[in-house]
Protein backbone atom coordinates (compact mmCIF):
# COMPACT_ATOMS: atom_id res chain seq x y z
CA UNK A 1 0.00 0.00 0.00
CA UNK A 2 1.55 3.43 -1.15
CA UNK A 3 1.68 6.42 1.40
CA UNK A 4 1.59 9.98 0.32
CA UNK A 5 2.27 13.14 2.27
CA UNK A 6 0.22 15.74 1.72
CA UNK A 7 1.04 19.19 3.19
CA UNK A 8 -1.48 21.99 3.67
CA UNK A 9 -0.14 25.16 4.17
CA UNK A 10 1.63 27.85 5.49
CA UNK A 11 0.13 29.94 3.21
CA UNK A 12 -3.09 28.04 1.53
CA UNK A 13 -5.61 30.11 0.22
CA UNK A 14 -8.79 27.83 2.10
CA UNK A 15 -7.06 28.19 5.45
CA UNK A 16 -7.27 32.09 6.71
CA UNK A 17 -4.25 32.39 8.33
CA UNK A 18 -0.33 30.54 8.26
CA UNK A 19 -0.25 27.44 9.49
CA UNK A 20 1.04 24.19 8.23
CA UNK A 21 -0.96 20.78 8.48
CA UNK A 22 1.37 18.09 7.54
CA UNK A 23 -0.81 14.49 6.48
CA UNK A 24 -0.07 11.28 5.59
CA UNK A 25 -2.44 9.14 3.65
CA UNK A 26 -3.35 5.75 3.06
CA UNK A 27 -5.90 4.88 0.73
CA UNK A 28 -8.12 8.48 0.53
CA UNK A 29 -7.80 8.24 4.05
CA UNK A 30 -5.55 10.50 6.76
CA UNK A 31 -3.17 7.71 8.64
CA UNK A 32 -0.76 10.56 10.42
CA UNK A 33 -1.43 14.58 11.18
CA UNK A 34 1.02 16.93 12.85
CA UNK A 35 1.04 20.59 12.72
CA UNK A 36 3.36 23.96 12.92
CA UNK A 37 2.20 26.88 14.35
CA UNK A 38 4.00 29.96 14.97
CA UNK A 39 3.95 32.17 12.14
CA UNK A 40 1.75 34.54 13.57
CA UNK A 41 3.85 35.06 17.01
CA UNK A 42 4.38 38.27 17.57
CA UNK A 43 5.39 38.72 21.19
CA UNK A 44 2.66 40.03 22.78
CA UNK A 45 3.38 39.01 26.12
CA UNK A 46 6.68 40.49 26.29
CA UNK A 47 5.56 43.81 24.96
CA UNK A 48 2.85 44.25 27.40
CA UNK A 49 5.34 44.74 30.00
CA UNK A 50 6.75 47.67 28.00
CA UNK A 51 3.62 49.87 28.01
CA UNK A 52 1.75 51.20 30.79
CA UNK A 53 -1.66 49.70 31.74
CA UNK A 54 -3.79 52.00 29.05
CA UNK A 55 -1.45 51.82 26.80
CA UNK A 56 -1.74 47.68 26.80
CA UNK A 57 -5.82 47.77 25.74
CA UNK A 58 -4.59 49.30 22.55
CA UNK A 59 -2.07 46.20 22.09
CA UNK A 60 -4.53 43.51 23.39
CA UNK A 61 -7.30 44.74 20.84
CA UNK A 62 -4.96 43.94 18.73
CA UNK A 63 -3.77 40.71 19.42
CA UNK A 64 -7.14 39.09 17.11
CA UNK A 65 -8.66 41.19 14.25
CA UNK A 66 -11.83 38.92 14.91
CA UNK A 67 -12.33 38.39 18.67
CA UNK A 68 -10.79 41.91 19.39
CA UNK A 69 -13.27 43.08 21.80
CA UNK A 70 -13.27 39.99 23.71
CA UNK A 71 -9.25 40.44 24.30
CA UNK A 72 -10.05 43.81 25.47
CA UNK A 73 -12.85 43.31 27.35
CA UNK A 74 -11.01 40.62 29.69
CA UNK A 75 -8.16 42.57 30.16
CA UNK A 76 -10.29 45.67 31.54
CA UNK A 77 -12.36 42.61 33.69
CA UNK A 78 -8.78 41.96 35.06
CA UNK A 79 -7.46 45.19 36.00
CA UNK A 80 -10.62 46.08 37.36
CA UNK A 81 -10.99 42.94 39.80
CA UNK A 82 -7.39 43.35 40.86
CA UNK A 83 -7.80 47.30 41.84
CA UNK A 84 -11.84 46.80 42.58
CA UNK A 85 -12.92 49.40 40.07
CA UNK A 86 -16.80 48.99 39.76
CA UNK A 87 -18.17 49.67 36.38
CA UNK A 88 -21.03 51.72 35.64
CA UNK A 89 -24.01 50.05 34.75
CA UNK A 90 -24.66 52.07 31.15
CA UNK A 91 -21.09 50.55 30.56
CA UNK A 92 -22.09 47.08 31.05
CA UNK A 93 -24.94 47.15 28.61
CA UNK A 94 -22.86 49.05 26.14
CA UNK A 95 -20.06 45.85 26.48
CA UNK A 96 -22.92 43.22 26.06
CA UNK A 97 -23.89 44.69 23.01
CA UNK A 98 -20.46 45.06 21.45
CA UNK A 99 -19.50 41.51 22.88
CA UNK A 100 -22.53 40.12 21.04
CA UNK A 101 -22.46 42.10 17.88
CA UNK A 102 -18.57 40.48 17.70
CA UNK A 103 -20.19 36.74 18.69
CA UNK A 104 -22.35 37.01 15.58
CA UNK A 105 -19.47 38.66 12.71
CA UNK A 106 -16.87 35.97 13.90
CA UNK A 107 -19.52 32.85 13.64
CA UNK A 108 -20.68 34.09 10.33
CA UNK A 109 -16.99 34.47 9.51
CA UNK A 110 -16.21 30.75 10.35
CA UNK A 111 -19.43 29.18 8.83
CA UNK A 112 -18.45 31.48 5.65
CA UNK A 113 -14.75 29.67 5.37
CA UNK A 114 -16.48 26.38 6.37
CA UNK A 115 -18.85 26.65 2.98
CA UNK A 116 -16.14 27.61 1.09
CA UNK A 117 -13.79 24.78 2.07
CA UNK A 118 -16.55 22.45 1.83
CA UNK A 119 -17.22 24.14 -1.84
CA UNK A 120 -20.43 25.17 -1.08
CA UNK A 121 -19.78 28.84 -2.89
CA UNK A 122 -23.23 30.07 -2.95
CA UNK A 123 -23.83 29.77 0.59
CA UNK A 124 -20.16 31.15 1.47
CA UNK A 125 -21.25 34.59 -0.16
CA UNK A 126 -24.50 34.64 0.81
CA UNK A 127 -23.12 34.35 4.57
CA UNK A 128 -20.60 36.90 3.71
CA UNK A 129 -22.85 39.32 2.05
CA UNK A 130 -24.91 39.33 5.43
CA UNK A 131 -21.94 39.46 7.67
CA UNK A 132 -21.62 42.62 6.49
CA UNK A 133 -25.25 43.93 8.10
CA UNK A 134 -22.70 43.36 11.51
CA UNK A 135 -19.90 45.58 10.03
CA UNK A 136 -22.13 47.86 9.35
CA UNK A 137 -23.09 48.55 12.38
CA UNK A 138 -19.72 48.30 14.01
CA UNK A 139 -18.92 51.18 11.51
CA UNK A 140 -22.03 53.57 12.70
CA UNK A 141 -21.35 52.72 16.50
CA UNK A 142 -17.69 52.50 16.42
CA UNK A 143 -16.48 53.87 13.90
CA UNK A 144 -14.08 51.46 12.47
CA UNK A 145 -14.84 47.72 11.06
CA UNK A 146 -12.51 45.69 12.90
CA UNK A 147 -10.90 47.40 16.04
CA UNK A 148 -13.57 49.30 17.94
CA UNK A 149 -11.76 51.21 20.67
CA UNK A 150 -14.93 50.75 22.76
CA UNK A 151 -13.15 49.14 25.86
CA UNK A 152 -11.45 50.97 28.56
CA UNK A 153 -10.33 50.61 32.31
CA UNK A 154 -13.42 50.62 34.52
CA UNK A 155 -16.01 51.47 31.45
CA UNK A 156 -16.35 52.70 27.95
CA UNK A 157 -15.63 55.60 25.96
CA UNK A 158 -18.89 56.30 23.72
CA UNK A 159 -22.49 56.05 24.22
CA UNK A 160 -24.55 54.68 21.73
CA UNK A 161 -27.48 57.40 20.48
CA UNK A 162 -30.88 55.93 20.58
CA UNK A 163 -31.46 56.66 16.51
CA UNK A 164 -28.72 54.47 15.18
CA UNK A 165 -29.47 51.87 17.61
CA UNK A 166 -33.22 51.33 16.64
CA UNK A 167 -31.79 51.14 12.91
CA UNK A 168 -29.07 48.30 13.83
CA UNK A 169 -32.09 46.39 15.59
CA UNK A 170 -34.10 46.42 12.29
CA UNK A 171 -31.16 45.18 10.18
CA UNK A 172 -30.60 42.65 12.47
CA UNK A 173 -34.30 41.01 12.31
CA UNK A 174 -33.06 40.62 8.21
CA UNK A 175 -30.15 38.48 9.62
CA UNK A 176 -32.18 36.33 11.67
CA UNK A 177 -34.55 35.52 9.12
CA UNK A 178 -31.46 34.76 6.66
CA UNK A 179 -29.79 32.33 9.81
CA UNK A 180 -33.15 30.70 10.41
CA UNK A 181 -33.18 29.74 6.22
CA UNK A 182 -30.19 28.56 6.62
CA UNK A 183 -30.68 26.79 9.44
CA UNK A 184 -33.69 24.69 7.79
CA UNK A 185 -31.67 23.85 4.25
CA UNK A 186 -28.37 22.84 6.08
CA UNK A 187 -30.68 20.49 8.37
CA UNK A 188 -32.74 19.01 5.22
CA UNK A 189 -30.82 18.95 2.09
CA UNK A 190 -28.73 15.75 1.09
CA UNK A 191 -25.49 16.87 -0.23
CA UNK A 192 -24.66 19.38 2.97
CA UNK A 193 -25.66 15.82 5.17
CA UNK A 194 -22.81 13.81 2.76
CA UNK A 195 -20.24 15.97 3.76
CA UNK A 196 -20.77 17.33 7.41
CA UNK A 197 -22.42 14.23 9.04
CA UNK A 198 -20.67 11.52 11.21
CA UNK A 199 -17.31 13.40 9.94
CA UNK A 200 -14.88 14.53 12.50
CA UNK A 201 -16.65 12.97 15.87
CA UNK A 202 -15.90 14.66 18.85
CA UNK A 203 -16.93 12.08 21.50
CA UNK A 204 -18.10 13.56 24.81
CA UNK A 205 -15.68 11.88 26.55
CA UNK A 206 -12.89 12.95 24.03
CA UNK A 207 -13.96 16.04 24.46
CA UNK A 208 -13.65 16.02 28.38
CA UNK A 209 -9.90 14.50 28.08
CA UNK A 210 -8.90 17.36 25.58
CA UNK A 211 -10.96 20.14 27.53
CA UNK A 212 -12.25 21.44 24.47
CA UNK A 213 -14.19 24.88 25.00
CA UNK A 214 -16.51 27.12 23.52
CA UNK A 215 -18.78 25.61 20.78
CA UNK A 216 -17.04 22.80 20.09
CA UNK A 217 -17.55 21.55 23.40
CA UNK A 218 -21.02 22.35 23.72
CA UNK A 219 -21.37 20.55 20.16
CA UNK A 220 -20.23 17.41 22.07
CA UNK A 221 -22.89 17.82 24.91
CA UNK A 222 -21.06 19.83 27.46
CA UNK A 223 -23.88 22.54 28.58
CA UNK A 224 -20.66 25.11 29.67
CA UNK A 225 -20.83 28.93 29.34
CA UNK A 226 -19.04 31.17 31.20
CA UNK A 227 -21.97 34.11 30.00
CA UNK A 228 -24.65 31.80 31.92
CA UNK A 229 -22.73 29.90 34.40
CA UNK A 230 -20.10 32.50 35.86
CA UNK A 231 -22.03 36.23 34.63
CA UNK A 232 -20.20 39.01 34.32
CA UNK A 233 -20.99 42.66 32.87
CA UNK A 234 -25.19 42.53 32.59
CA UNK A 235 -25.53 38.82 30.98
CA UNK A 236 -26.99 37.96 34.46
CA UNK A 237 -29.78 40.58 33.83
CA UNK A 238 -30.69 38.92 30.04
CA UNK A 239 -32.75 36.09 29.07
CA UNK A 240 -30.88 33.08 26.84
CA UNK A 241 -30.49 29.80 26.30
CA UNK A 242 -27.01 28.01 26.06
CA UNK A 243 -27.14 25.57 23.05
CA UNK A 244 -26.11 21.95 23.46
CA UNK A 245 -25.94 19.34 20.89
CA UNK A 246 -25.28 15.13 20.94
CA UNK A 247 -23.82 14.26 17.88
CA UNK A 248 -20.23 15.94 17.75
CA UNK A 249 -19.41 16.10 14.51
CA UNK A 250 -19.42 18.95 11.87
CA UNK A 251 -22.78 19.05 10.98
CA UNK A 252 -23.49 19.71 14.96
CA UNK A 253 -20.87 22.57 15.27
CA UNK A 254 -22.04 24.58 12.56
CA UNK A 255 -25.75 24.52 13.49
CA UNK A 256 -24.87 25.43 16.88
CA UNK A 257 -22.47 28.39 15.93
CA UNK A 258 -25.71 29.49 13.62
CA UNK A 259 -28.28 28.85 16.34
CA UNK A 260 -25.69 30.84 18.71
CA UNK A 261 -26.73 33.80 16.33
CA UNK A 262 -30.53 33.93 17.14
CA UNK A 263 -29.62 33.79 20.80
CA UNK A 264 -26.93 36.49 20.42
CA UNK A 265 -29.72 38.63 18.25
CA UNK A 266 -32.12 38.32 21.20
CA UNK A 267 -29.49 39.49 24.26
CA UNK A 268 -28.64 42.53 21.85
CA UNK A 269 -32.37 42.94 21.70
CA UNK A 270 -32.56 42.89 25.66
CA UNK A 271 -29.07 45.00 26.05
CA UNK A 272 -30.53 47.50 23.83
CA UNK A 273 -33.94 47.86 26.18
CA UNK A 274 -31.43 47.49 29.45
CA UNK A 275 -29.40 50.22 28.19
CA UNK A 276 -31.91 53.31 26.96
CA UNK A 277 -33.93 53.20 29.83
CA UNK A 278 -30.98 53.32 32.31
CA UNK A 279 -30.84 56.92 33.85
CA UNK A 280 -27.39 56.82 35.07
CA UNK A 281 -24.97 58.90 32.48
CA UNK A 282 -21.53 57.65 33.78
CA UNK A 283 -19.47 55.88 31.39
CA UNK A 284 -16.26 54.99 33.49
CA UNK A 285 -15.27 55.26 37.11
CA UNK A 286 -12.41 56.81 38.42
CA UNK A 287 -9.08 55.41 38.37
CA UNK A 288 -7.74 54.50 42.17
CA UNK A 289 -3.96 54.68 43.16
CA UNK A 290 -2.42 51.87 42.34
CA UNK A 291 -1.05 49.37 44.87
CA UNK A 292 0.63 45.53 44.48
CA UNK A 293 -2.10 42.86 43.78
CA UNK A 294 -3.08 40.41 41.20
CA UNK A 295 -6.29 39.31 39.47
CA UNK A 296 -7.67 36.90 36.18
CA UNK A 297 -10.42 37.67 34.07
CA UNK A 298 -12.93 35.20 32.42
CA UNK A 299 -14.96 36.14 29.33
CA UNK A 300 -16.69 33.99 26.42
CA UNK A 301 -15.23 35.01 23.44
CA UNK A 302 -16.61 33.77 20.31
CA UNK A 303 -14.31 31.03 20.80
CA UNK A 304 -14.70 30.08 24.00
CA UNK A 305 -13.70 30.37 27.42
CA UNK A 306 -10.55 33.49 27.23
CA UNK A 307 -8.40 33.94 30.39
CA UNK A 308 -6.42 36.79 31.09
CA UNK A 309 -3.85 37.09 34.39
CA UNK A 310 -2.51 40.42 35.46
CA UNK A 311 -0.08 40.84 38.48
CA UNK A 312 0.75 44.67 39.38
CA UNK A 313 3.22 46.73 41.11
CA UNK A 314 3.26 49.79 42.33
CA UNK A 315 3.88 51.53 39.24
CA UNK A 316 1.19 51.39 36.56
CA UNK A 317 3.52 49.50 34.05
CA UNK A 318 2.41 45.00 34.92
CA UNK A 319 4.59 42.96 36.04
CA UNK A 320 3.10 40.10 34.44
CA UNK A 321 0.26 39.33 31.94
CA UNK A 322 -0.85 36.08 31.01
CA UNK A 323 -3.63 35.03 28.46
CA UNK A 324 -5.12 31.77 27.56
CA UNK A 325 -6.78 31.61 24.78
CA UNK A 326 -9.55 29.30 23.13
CA UNK A 327 -7.73 27.66 20.10
CA UNK A 328 -5.08 27.37 22.31
CA UNK A 329 -7.17 24.58 24.29
CA UNK A 330 -9.03 23.27 21.36
CA UNK A 331 -6.33 23.10 18.57
CA UNK A 332 -4.89 19.37 20.33
CA UNK A 333 -8.03 17.65 19.34
CA UNK A 334 -7.65 18.23 15.80
CA UNK A 335 -4.78 15.38 15.47
CA UNK A 336 -7.32 12.92 16.99
CA UNK A 337 -10.12 13.58 14.77
CA UNK A 338 -8.63 14.28 11.62
CA UNK A 339 -7.31 10.42 11.41
CA UNK A 340 -9.43 7.88 9.31
CA UNK A 341 -11.05 10.37 7.80
CA UNK A 342 -11.17 11.04 3.83
CA UNK A 343 -8.54 13.51 2.59
CA UNK A 344 -10.93 16.22 0.89
CA UNK A 345 -12.83 16.44 4.54
CA UNK A 346 -9.66 17.29 5.45
CA UNK A 347 -9.90 21.69 5.44
CA UNK A 348 -13.51 21.77 6.69
CA UNK A 349 -12.77 19.30 10.00
CA UNK A 350 -9.65 22.06 10.34
CA UNK A 351 -12.18 24.90 9.97
CA UNK A 352 -14.75 23.08 11.98
CA UNK A 353 -12.79 23.84 15.33
CA UNK A 354 -12.64 27.92 14.33
CA UNK A 355 -8.98 27.83 14.40
CA UNK A 356 -7.77 31.53 15.28
CA UNK A 357 -4.06 30.99 14.83
CA UNK A 358 -3.20 34.91 15.68
CA UNK A 359 -5.16 34.01 18.97
CA UNK A 360 -2.79 31.09 19.27
CA UNK A 361 0.50 32.08 18.87
CA UNK A 362 2.05 32.46 22.09
CA UNK A 363 5.09 31.30 23.47
CA UNK A 364 5.33 27.98 26.11
CA UNK A 365 8.17 26.81 27.77
CA UNK A 366 7.25 22.99 28.76
CA UNK A 367 8.92 22.08 31.72
CA UNK A 368 9.40 18.86 32.66
CA UNK A 369 11.57 19.06 35.64
CA UNK A 370 14.59 17.35 33.91
CA UNK A 371 17.98 18.72 33.40
CA UNK A 372 20.08 19.71 30.36
CA UNK A 373 21.50 16.51 29.96
CA UNK A 374 19.93 14.07 31.37
CA UNK A 375 18.15 11.56 29.19
CA UNK A 376 14.55 11.23 28.87
CA UNK B 1 -7.39 55.18 -19.43
CA UNK B 2 -7.77 51.09 -19.05
CA UNK B 3 -10.12 49.07 -20.06
CA UNK B 4 -11.58 47.47 -16.66
CA UNK B 5 -13.59 45.29 -18.38
CA UNK B 6 -10.85 43.35 -20.56
CA UNK B 7 -7.46 44.41 -18.87
CA UNK B 8 -7.38 42.01 -15.57
CA UNK B 9 -5.39 43.05 -12.72
CA UNK B 10 -4.16 39.92 -10.61
CA UNK B 11 -3.54 40.15 -6.84
CA UNK B 12 -1.26 38.20 -4.86
CA UNK B 13 -1.55 38.27 -1.25
CA UNK B 14 0.77 37.68 0.98
CA UNK B 15 -0.34 37.02 5.07
CA UNK B 16 3.33 38.38 6.97
CA UNK B 17 1.69 38.27 10.57
CA UNK B 18 -0.95 40.09 10.95
CA UNK B 19 -3.77 40.22 13.35
CA UNK B 20 -6.05 38.65 10.90
CA UNK B 21 -8.24 42.85 10.70
CA UNK B 22 -6.38 43.44 7.18
CA UNK B 23 -6.46 40.22 5.82
CA UNK B 24 -10.09 39.89 5.98
CA UNK B 25 -10.60 43.70 4.96
CA UNK B 26 -8.61 42.73 2.18
CA UNK B 27 -10.85 39.62 1.08
CA UNK B 28 -14.20 41.23 1.47
CA UNK B 29 -12.77 43.07 -1.85
CA UNK B 30 -14.86 40.84 -3.41
CA UNK B 31 -18.03 40.86 -2.75
CA UNK B 32 -20.68 43.15 -4.12
CA UNK B 33 -20.48 45.91 -2.11
CA UNK B 34 -17.39 46.62 -2.82
CA UNK B 35 -16.90 45.39 -6.05
CA UNK B 36 -13.50 45.21 -7.13
CA UNK B 37 -14.56 43.25 -10.12
CA UNK B 38 -15.43 46.37 -11.70
CA UNK B 39 -12.62 47.70 -11.74
CA UNK B 40 -10.55 44.24 -13.42
CA UNK B 41 -9.28 43.45 -10.19
CA UNK B 42 -8.97 39.85 -9.64
CA UNK B 43 -7.43 37.82 -6.83
CA UNK B 44 -4.82 34.91 -7.97
CA UNK B 45 -3.24 31.46 -6.18
CA UNK B 46 -0.32 31.58 -8.92
CA UNK B 47 2.45 33.93 -8.23
CA UNK B 48 3.53 33.93 -11.71
CA UNK B 49 0.39 35.36 -13.07
CA UNK B 50 0.68 37.99 -10.40
CA UNK B 51 0.98 42.04 -11.31
CA UNK B 52 0.59 43.16 -7.59
CA UNK B 53 1.88 41.39 -4.24
CA UNK B 54 -0.14 42.84 -1.62
CA UNK B 55 1.63 42.38 1.64
CA UNK B 56 -0.16 42.56 5.20
CA UNK B 57 1.26 42.21 8.90
CA UNK B 58 4.76 42.87 10.67
CA UNK B 59 6.60 40.00 8.63
CA UNK B 60 7.68 37.67 11.87
CA UNK B 61 11.40 35.74 12.00
CA UNK B 62 9.36 32.47 10.63
CA UNK B 63 6.78 34.06 7.59
CA UNK B 64 10.13 35.70 5.88
CA UNK B 65 11.60 32.21 5.69
CA UNK B 66 8.77 31.15 3.42
CA UNK B 67 8.31 34.19 1.84
CA UNK B 68 11.40 35.99 1.29
CA UNK B 69 12.44 34.34 -1.95
CA UNK B 70 9.20 35.71 -3.40
CA UNK B 71 10.04 39.03 -2.22
CA UNK B 72 13.28 39.34 -3.70
CA UNK B 73 12.64 37.55 -6.91
CA UNK B 74 9.86 40.55 -7.31
CA UNK B 75 11.57 44.24 -7.08
CA UNK B 76 11.30 45.48 -9.95
CA UNK B 77 8.80 43.31 -11.88
CA UNK B 78 5.60 43.43 -9.88
CA UNK B 79 4.39 46.48 -8.11
CA UNK B 80 4.38 45.73 -4.44
CA UNK B 81 1.81 47.28 -1.52
CA UNK B 82 2.00 47.45 2.19
CA UNK B 83 -1.51 47.30 3.50
CA UNK B 84 -2.40 48.25 7.05
CA UNK B 85 -0.08 50.43 9.81
CA UNK B 86 2.20 47.00 10.99
CA UNK B 87 3.17 46.48 6.95
CA UNK B 88 3.93 50.51 6.71
CA UNK B 89 5.39 51.05 9.73
CA UNK B 90 5.65 48.37 12.46
CA UNK B 91 2.43 50.13 14.25
CA UNK B 92 1.93 48.60 17.75
CA UNK B 93 4.19 45.93 17.58
CA UNK B 94 7.63 47.65 17.00
CA UNK B 95 9.84 46.71 19.00
CA UNK B 96 8.96 43.10 18.88
CA UNK B 97 11.76 40.50 19.08
CA UNK B 98 10.13 38.35 16.30
CA UNK B 99 9.19 41.47 14.02
CA UNK B 100 11.83 42.12 11.00
CA UNK B 101 9.12 44.07 9.00
CA UNK B 102 8.16 46.73 8.21
CA UNK B 103 7.88 45.66 4.33
CA UNK B 104 10.08 48.56 3.50
CA UNK B 105 13.21 47.29 5.34
CA UNK B 106 12.79 43.75 2.94
CA UNK B 107 11.68 45.54 -0.30
CA UNK B 108 10.83 48.86 -1.87
CA UNK B 109 7.42 49.23 -1.92
CA UNK B 110 5.29 51.34 -3.87
CA UNK B 111 1.94 51.98 -2.75
CA UNK B 112 1.53 52.63 1.19
CA UNK B 113 -2.05 52.65 2.99
CA UNK B 114 -2.15 53.01 6.29
CA UNK B 115 -4.85 52.56 9.04
CA UNK B 116 -5.03 49.82 11.73
CA UNK B 117 -7.12 48.36 9.44
CA UNK B 118 -7.49 50.37 6.43
CA UNK B 119 -10.48 50.66 5.33
CA UNK B 120 -11.75 47.98 2.54
CA UNK B 121 -12.98 50.92 0.20
CA UNK B 122 -9.04 52.86 1.24
CA UNK B 123 -7.82 49.66 -0.11
CA UNK B 124 -9.30 49.92 -3.13
CA UNK B 125 -8.32 53.32 -3.80
CA UNK B 126 -4.80 52.30 -3.38
CA UNK B 127 -5.24 49.13 -5.85
CA UNK B 128 -6.38 51.60 -8.40
CA UNK B 129 -3.07 54.06 -7.60
CA UNK B 130 -0.75 50.99 -7.77
CA UNK B 131 -2.99 49.92 -11.47
CA UNK B 132 -1.65 53.51 -12.60
CA UNK B 133 1.61 52.46 -11.43
CA UNK B 134 1.48 49.06 -13.38
CA UNK B 135 1.75 51.27 -16.84
CA UNK B 136 4.94 52.51 -15.91
CA UNK B 137 6.65 49.05 -14.27
CA UNK B 138 7.67 46.56 -17.13
CA UNK B 139 6.45 43.46 -15.95
CA UNK B 140 8.65 40.78 -16.46
CA UNK B 141 8.80 37.09 -16.04
CA UNK B 142 10.33 35.23 -12.74
CA UNK B 143 13.75 34.27 -13.25
CA UNK B 144 12.42 30.90 -12.96
CA UNK B 145 9.59 30.69 -15.79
Amino acid sequence: MSEEKVVIGPFYPALEEPVQFNLTVRNGRIVDVSFEVGFHHRGVEKLALRRNIWENVLLMERICGICSNAHTLCYCQAVEKALNIEVPPKAKHIRVIISELERIHSHMLILGALMHSLNFHHLFNNIMINREIVMDAFELLCGNRVHYGINTIGGVRRDFPEKLLRKILENLLNLESFIRTTITNIENEKEFCEKMENVGIISKSLAKEFDVVGPVARASGISFDIRKHHPYESYADVNFDVITRMEGDVKARTLIRFEEIIQSIKIINQAADLLLSEKDNTLHSEFPEISPCESVGRVEAPRGELFYYISLTNIPIPKRVKMRTPTFANIPVLPEILLDEKIELALGIINSIDPCIACLDRSLIINNGRKKNEKP
Amino acid sequence: MRNHETEKIFIYHILGGSCNGCDIEVKVLNLPKFNMRKYGFEFTYDLKKADILLITGILTQKCLDHISDILKQAINKRIIVAVGDCAVTGGIFSGSYTMKGPVDKVVPVDIYISGCPPNPRLILQGLLKASDKLKNVKRRKYDDD
